[in-house]
């Protein structure tokens, strides 16, 4: 694909046998069974189909229940937490790319910033355990993979 | 599900999601098809297990459908995708290994198993690509498994073009030292 690109050099090629072998050890899809086909085509009409801004409320980051809790939540730490206890819930602090979406994105981008070593905001501390590390990084995929199958 | 006479695969992605936008059922049946096979295989690579590839698959194209209406693509689609497929089908490995009662572990990359070469020789490639430091592997299998132009690879990992470069050559060096593949480049 897209071997006439300028910026695909010569010198970064391998050889044609080689190449093959890789395409055919790496390169080629698992049976994809033609229910999966007809059930992904179903979701397609069915959220295609809404009304634009029904369809826009069903893509809001947190489902309705989830909002509900959140308010309880909210409501509660005004009520109870100690004073000056500024700790934000971090999963809110989560969408790291500023899409206004908390997904697989911000979670990606989680692990390359932890990946290179770079300053991650205390917020995101989402164990609680005092250290934003990997453990955080597997609760944010899992709550994103969580809400994404709620959505779905 | 596909239907030939229904679909327009000449069409580009980017036509396409305009047309998604503006809730095209077709235009969605054009794009999986298009890109299907490929999300599994880089869903497979990574998971290494069938069932888990298909739900990353579906997972990803799920994610990709409730980007619409609104969603504008600043990239190839298959560089949009990458992340997407790539965070999904680790987080769908690291499930599946907690829930595995002897604690076994996936492979780090898996191959598909059904190539045509024979099974030392697989082993042997498996070997010398499994050994590459995994931005190295990561790089060599998008460009040459994947077919993916080295722009694409920039986007999809979020790397400059010369990070890309970099790691390919890297990767091209230790195929060329390595035994077992060094004779194709002997050729």
């Amino acid at each position: 694909m897209n071997d006439t690109e300028p910026n695909n050099e010569p010198s970064l090629e391998l050889p044609p046998a080689l190449a093959r072998r890789l395409k055919d050890a790496y390169g080629r899809p698992p049976v994809i069974p033609a229910e999966l086909d007809a059930q992904l085509q179903g979701e397609a009409c069915e959220h295609l189909r809404r009304p634009q801004s029904t369809a826009s409320k069903r893509l809001l980051p947190f489902p309705r229940w989830l909002a509900a809790a959140a308010a309880l939540v909210a409501a509660a730490v005004v009520t109870w937490a100690p004073v000056g206890s500024g700790r934000k819930d971090g999963f809110q602090q989560a969408d790291l790319n500023g899409d206004g979406q908390i997904d697989v994105l911000d979670s990606y981008q989680f692990a390359r910033r932890l990946q290179h070593g770079d300053k991650l905001e205390p917020s995101l501390d989402l164990n609680g355990d005092g250290v934003v590390d990997a453990k955080d990084l597997e609760i944010l995929t899992a709550r994103v993979v969580q809400l994404g199958k709620q959505k779905g | 599900m596909p239907t030939e006479a229904s679909t327009d695969e000449t069409r580009s992605d980017e036509e396409l999601i305009a047309l998604l936008n503006q809730g095209d059922s077709e235009a969605f049946e054009i794009v999986y098809r298009r890109h299907r096979d490929w999300v599994a295989t880089v869903a497979l690579r990574i998971t290494g297990d069938h069932a888990l590839a298909l739900d990353v698959l579906q997972e990803t194209f799920l994610y990709f459908l409730r980007k619409f209406p609104g969603f504008t693509l600043r990239c190839q689609l298959r560089s949009f995708l990458y992340p997407a497929v790539r965070n999904l089908a680790i987080a769908a490995r690291r499930q599946a290994a907690r829930l595995q009662s002897d604690g076994g572990t996936f492979p780090e990359i898996a191959g598909s198993g059904h190539d045509n070469a024979s099974a030392p020789d697989r082993i042997q490639l498996n070997r010398v690509v499994a050994a590459l430091p995994e931005g190295q592997r990561e790089v060599l299998l998008l460009r040459f498994a994947d077919e993916l132009s080295l722009q694409e690879i920039a986007e999809a990992l979020d790397v400059p073009l010369g990070t890309v470069k970099s790691r390919l050559h890297n990767a091209l060096g230790a195929l060329r030292e390595a035994p077992e593949t060094k004779k194709f480049f002997d050729e």
